[in-house]
């Protein structure tokens, strides 16, 4: 907590004291968003190819299953599920990520992961 | 001789075909207008004639107010290996215009649009006649017309003023505002302007669609991919465009998106120059691209008519200014063809190691910026080490690195310095080497043959229809190199091998153009050991300035320097065409003359020119980095494009 | 010795945060210095030896210039945003240090100090959890600029830091199987026990050092700002400190990342071939010898990324999410089931946990890297053939269009 709050003061006061220091003369040219020298033509603020909320999406999906995985591995070796010890922590994993291969099966063959 | 294709035409086309007249084996044929398109596509077409590349489309217009302006055409044969010139006579009292060729040969759309801007001659069918190396509100009338000033029309500060005029949207064309996600960014006046109409013409299908340069129909912008090319869908009929408008949704899981309009360049890393592509882009997929150039446009060929021949070389340098010495070479043939002058022995065999040297300079520049284009940044300086060593060369050569002037009508313009040879001799033991190493940190790099192969892929039949040359003709199959096929400089009695690729992709460009500098390093160590002693330029007094200590004493050779300075050096009415390999393809030289000391007509066949023209046909399609990889595969550079 | 408490642990953990922070910056500092001059090592030249001793005072220079340089704030950004994002970019890059162990516990008179400023029971989680948000900074970047090129950079930065993430995770679950704990100190201890985890989880390794040059912006992986293609990329509109932040964020990052492959994979402040370091009594003396084992090991891991990026081409943007989703997530989800089977098998077997143990493993990931890697057969993968399908694509597209 301590270091978050350090680093965070130490980043604004950063940014405060180049803001402080440097000198701002804008003119109209140098304040066009940069685009190879001509003028934009339209906004950058577009919809994007809805490809990139698929990606932020199979990311939870995935994320959140590392995130399951975490406390298994850790527990791994001291597990006794079903009876069988580590073997039945290794089985139930295992279904765990069938089930999850199945889902990036569907993905692909979906072709959620295509980028051309 | 008169080219056999002329007696031929003149059967079939009877009382369409003028007058015929060959010189050095080149054919000229002169063609009426209306039968033009007709005949050239026979000439294309005809088994026994197979015209299949367009070389040069220009125009010419004499001192001699009287005489037509004249459009010319460079044909090419590559199966026969023969040049044919049709030209087009078009009186200057009617209209100046005529039907287009581009779908006969597509790159013929920037040769057409060059000529358009240029001479104010109208091509009917084209599907984007717009202006080119001037800017779309350019409003002084067509600079290479005779009746246009050298200084322009307008002051310098009109110019500025009517160039910029306060309208953001004049540096965009008509096409690329009328994307339709960009039409609704735009002012109410424009977009009043660019509505679409019903009723119009289909896009491009039909001739007049390119109208006045730069006022076009909407619908041809919706129309996309496959612009202007022959038995493009688009070109179906009345209609088609106008549905074309409504979402084109592909099958599968897809959702409409909006497309962005985007400036690569002119102040852009990757643009090699002041190169302007405007890219549609959707997400990270080019959807089109529209080059535009002229930002370097110095006009040297409007330049050259004002010039004594000699005078000229100095521009020469200031085209493919990262070759200087093959262009001065390129011009100093050309001269010396139309003026009938014979060059010594030594003087061939130094302009083959300027040709060989500026080849090597030349393609290190290339493959240093495509391997920063792609991410390698070493492999740049590794390059330019090498070029360094190359240019220091040079510099002791003739005194400058970049602009050298190295060669004179007739001769060069100075001899080796003492010791020079060995030098080279040693440079060219050592530089391979970094090729080698250069090759094993790319050749044998995954993420480099992935960003390379199969990466804007000219098919054979494409690179010949746009008239691609040098490299980018060789990597897509086609052995066609002016050296061994058209020789000059006793280029036939070397022994070095002409790389060709098999895909035509990024790929074997790059390998072409590495092969190609060994290759130059061959023909390099043979010129040295052949290298003649003896005279180094021409013996014609008229040409060539005496010594100046003989200019002092020697009446005559006095007479001969005043001349020379004060006069130039008249050529004899005529014209000619010169081709030479140059690194970057192709470089044609076609100089008209009417009998006095400046040319009438000094055009430049630029190859990257053509090549950077196919630059849509090869990128779009791609992500937005292979566009990045593939316009560095071109090997342009600006001040040969924009001239 | 107990470890310290109370108000001397608070002391302490100031203490250390100032070493840490100051350290990291100033390592930052110096491998700017140290990339450039790298580079002209690499590349024939000499790189910047004008400002100081061999130019050593170079990025204290530029440092400075930064400071000074002209603040452009465009009108026409998200004005709160563009001033947010270097913010975020540069924070969560500093603190997610905070749970690396650097060092055997420090002696001192008010008890034994931990080498780590948050020796967090939930070490890995932590970071994982802080890493991921320095993705914040590159997307907010690219679009509040309100510039086409950083919005690019941003998508692609987003795209290209979550895809990686998720491998980087999955082949850490391989560690922790491995380590049956998730505190960093303990990871660190269990690979003293046996042999450092790189030997018996070579595939995991193998993943994870891809997943943190994704996860740092480096070449071959530098995508969100490539120069050649994006001008700047996502901080293209930004100059003075507020680039300077992002610039700094990515140095840090790349010292993290090493931390963490030097902790999870190399044994962290470990010395190889001896018990002496790792067993107590704590001194100083065997403080200062593990301090300086681990930064050497981190900064050999810095080295290879300067190594990396002057050595290698750039990816294409579907070649970079390929690899991210087509091969490193399913061989880093596979390689656990097998390192979970292969510890099963050995507890069945009755193998203790130990230096055989780890050569056991070692072996059956030897074979799976051998694999592995002949699978990755260049060109098969990573190819070129995405551009004949784009060509496909293209095709289609313009049939539709000429049959609506």
């Amino acid at each position: 907590m301590l270091l978050i709050g350090f680093v965070a003061l130490s980043a604004v006061l950063m940014v405060a004291l180049s803001h402080l220091f440097s000198s701002t003369r804008p003119t109209a040219a140098k304040s066009l968003p940069y685009e190879s020298g001509m003028t934009p033509l339209g906004t950058a603020r577009e919809r994007y190819d809805v490809k990139f909320y698929l990606v932020a999406v199979l990311f939870i999906v995935f994320d959140i299953e590392v995130v399951f995985m975490m406390p298994w591995a850790v527990a791994f070796r001291s597990l006794d599920l079903l009876g069988l010890g580590t073997l039945g922590a290794l089985i139930e994993m295992a279904v765990f990520v069938l089930i999850l291969v199945v889902g990036y099966v569907y993905v692909w063959k979906r072709g959620a992961l295509e980028w051309n | 001789m008169t080219n056999p294709s002329a007696a031929r035409l003149r059967e079939r086309f009877a009382g369409s075909v003028g007058a015929a007249a060959g010189a050095d084996g080149e054919g000229v044929v002169h063609v009426d207008a209306a039968r033009a398109h007709e005949l050239l596509a026979w000439l294309r077409d005809d088994p026994g004639e197979r015209y299949d590349y367009l070389t040069d489309v220009t125009a010419v217009e004499y001192r001699d107010r009287e005489r037509p302006l004249e459009v010319v055409y460079q044909l090419r044969s590559l199966p026969r290996n023969a040049d044919l010139r049709v030209k087009i006579d078009l009186p200057k009292d009617a209209e100046l215009a005529v039907d287009s060729v581009v779908d006969l040969w597509p790159g013929a759309n920037w040769l057409e649009r060059e000529v358009w801007d240029m001479f104010g001659v109208r091509f009917r069918g084209h599907p984007d006649l717009r202006r080119l190396l001037m800017w779309e509100t350019y409003s002084e009338g067509h600079p290479l017309r005779k009746d246009f000033p050298l200084r322009g029309r307008f002051s310098r500060a009109e110019q500025v003023r009517r160039a910029l005029g306060g309208d953001l949207t004049a540096h965009y064309s008509l096409e690329e505002l009328s994307i339709a996600e960009a039409y609704d960014a735009l002012p109410e006046d424009l977009r009043r302007q660019l509505a679409p109409r019903p009723g119009s013409p289909a896009a491009g299908a039909g001739p007049g669609a390119g109208g006045e340069g730069g006022h076009r129909v909407v619908e041809l912008a919706l129309a996309a991919p496959g612009r202007g090319m022959p038995g493009a869908p688009e070109a179906e009929g009345p209609g088609s465009a106008a549905t074309a408008a409504g979402p084109a949704t592909p099958a599968g899981p897809d959702m409409k998106t909006d497309h962005m309009l985007i400036n690569i360049g002119p102040q852009h890393p990757a643009t090699h120059g002041v190169l302007r592509l405007v890219v549609e882009l959707d997400g990270e997929v080019v959807v089109r691209v529209i080059p535009h150039i002229g930002y370097l446009h110095s006009g040297f060929e409007k330049l050259g008519e004002y010039r004594h021949y000699n005078q000229i070389i100095p521009l020469t340098d200031r085209t493919d200014y990262l070759s200087a010495p093959a262009n001065n070479v390129a011009f100093a043939l050309a001269a010396e063809r139309l003026m009938g002058i014979e060059i010594t022995e030594r003087c061939k065999v130094l302009r083959v190691i300027a040709c060989e040297l500026s080849r090597i300079i030349s393609h290190l520049v290339w493959a240093g910026t495509t391997a920063i284009d792609i991410g390698a940044f070493t492999v740049f300086l590794w390059m330019f080490q090498e070029r360094e060593r190359a240019y220091n060369l040079i510099e002791e050569w003739t005194g400058a690195r970049l602009t050298t002037s190295l060669t004179r009508v007739g001769g060069m313009m100075a001899d080796l310095p003492d010791g020079w040879t060995d030098r080279l001799r040693e440079w060219c033991r050592r530089f391979p080497k970094t090729l080698d190493e250069v090759d094993r940190m790319l050749l044998r790099n995954g993420i480099w043959l992935g960003r390379t192969q199969d990466v804007g892929v000219m098919t054979t039949a494409e690179a010949i229809a746009h008239s691609l040359s040098g490299p980018m003709l060789r990597a897509s199959g086609v052995a066609f190199d002016v050296r061994k096929d058209l020789p000059y400089l006793d280029y036939d009695t070397y022994d070095f091998e002409v790389p060709v690729g098999e895909h035509g992709d990024v790929y074997d460009r790059y390998l072409v153009r590495m092969e190609e500098m060994r290759q130059s390093v061959r023909i390099l160590l043979q010129a040295l050991d052949r290298l003649p002693d003896g005279p180094l330029n021409s013996a014609d007094p008229r040409v060539i300035l005496p010594p100046k200590r003989r200019a002092m004493s020697d009446m005559e050779s006095m007479i001969h320097h005043f001349k020379q300075v004060m006069e130039g050096v008249p050529a004899p009415a005529g014209e000619v065409y010169f081709p030479v390999e140059n690194p970057k393809g192709e470089l044609g030289t076609y100089l008209v003359s009417d009998g006095t000391a400046k040319p009438v007509r000094w055009r430049i066949r630029p190859p990257s020119f053509l090549n950077i023209a196919a630059l849509p046909k090869m990128a779009e399609g791609h992500l937005l980095s292979d566009l990045i990889a593939i316009n560095a595969s071109v090997d342009i550079v600006m001040g040969e494009i924009d001239r | 010795m107990s470890p310290v408490t109370g108000s001397a642990f608070f002391w302490t953990s100031v203490v250390k945060i100032l070493i840490v922070f100051g350290g990291i910056l100033s390592l930052v500092a110096f491998w700017t210095w140290v990339e450039r001059r790298g580079a002209g090592w690499i590349q024939n030249r000499l790189g910047p030896n004008r400002v100081g001793p061999e130019g050593l005072l170079q990025p204290a220079a530029d440092g400075l210039k930064n400071f000074l340089k002209e603040e452009t704030l465009p009108p026409f950004a998200d004005r709160f945003v563009f001033l947010l994002a270097p913010v975020m970019a540069f924070v969560p890059a500093l603190i997610t240090f905070a749970v690396v162990p650097f060092a055997s516990p420090l002696p001192t008179p008010w008890g034994l100090v931990s080498p780590a400023i948050a020796d967090l029971p939930v070490g890995f989680l932590y970071i994982l959890a802080i890493s991921s948000l320095g993705v914040y900074g590159v997307v907010l970047a690219g679009w509040s600029s309100n510039n086409k090129y950083s919005l690019l950079g941003g998508l692609r930065g987003s795209a290209q830091l979550i895809s990686y993430e998720v491998s980087m995770g999955l082949s850490a679950v391989a560690v922790l199987v491995l380590a049956g704990n998730i505190t960093m100190n303990e990871i660190v201890a269990r690979q003293q026990h046996s042999v450092w985890f790189v030997l018996p989880l070579s595939v995991a390794f193998l993943t994870f050092l891809i997943a943190s040059f994704a996860e740092t912006n480096r070449l071959p992986f530098d995508l969100p700002e490539a120069e050649a293609e994006l001008i700047a990329g996502y901080h293209t509109e930004y100059s003075a400190m507020k680039f300077s932040m992002f610039y700094i964020a990515e140095y840090s990052n790349m010292v993290t990342a090493s931390a963490l492959m030097v902790t999870l994979f190399f044994g962290g402040w470990d010395i190889p071939f001896t018990a002496w370091d790792n067993t107590p009594p704590w001194t100083v003396l065997k403080f200062v010898a593990t301090f300086a084992a681990f930064w050497l090991k981190v900064v050999a891991f810095l080295f290879a990324y300067v190594w990396v990026r002057w050595t290698l081409p750039r990816f294409r943007f579907d070649q970079l999410m390929d690899l991210g989703w087509k091969v490193l997530l399913p061989v880093a989800l596979g390689y656990v089931m097998v390192i979970a089977v292969a510890v099963w098998g050995l507890g069945a077997a009755g193998v203790p946990f130990g230096l055989g143990y780890g050569l056991i493993l070692t072996a059956v990931s030897a074979v799976l890297l051998g694999l592995l890697l002949w699978g990755l057969d260049r060109n098969r993968v990573i190819g070129g053939s995405a551009a004949r399908q784009r060509a496909r694509w293209l095709a289609d597209a313009a049939r539709q269009r000429g049959a609506a």
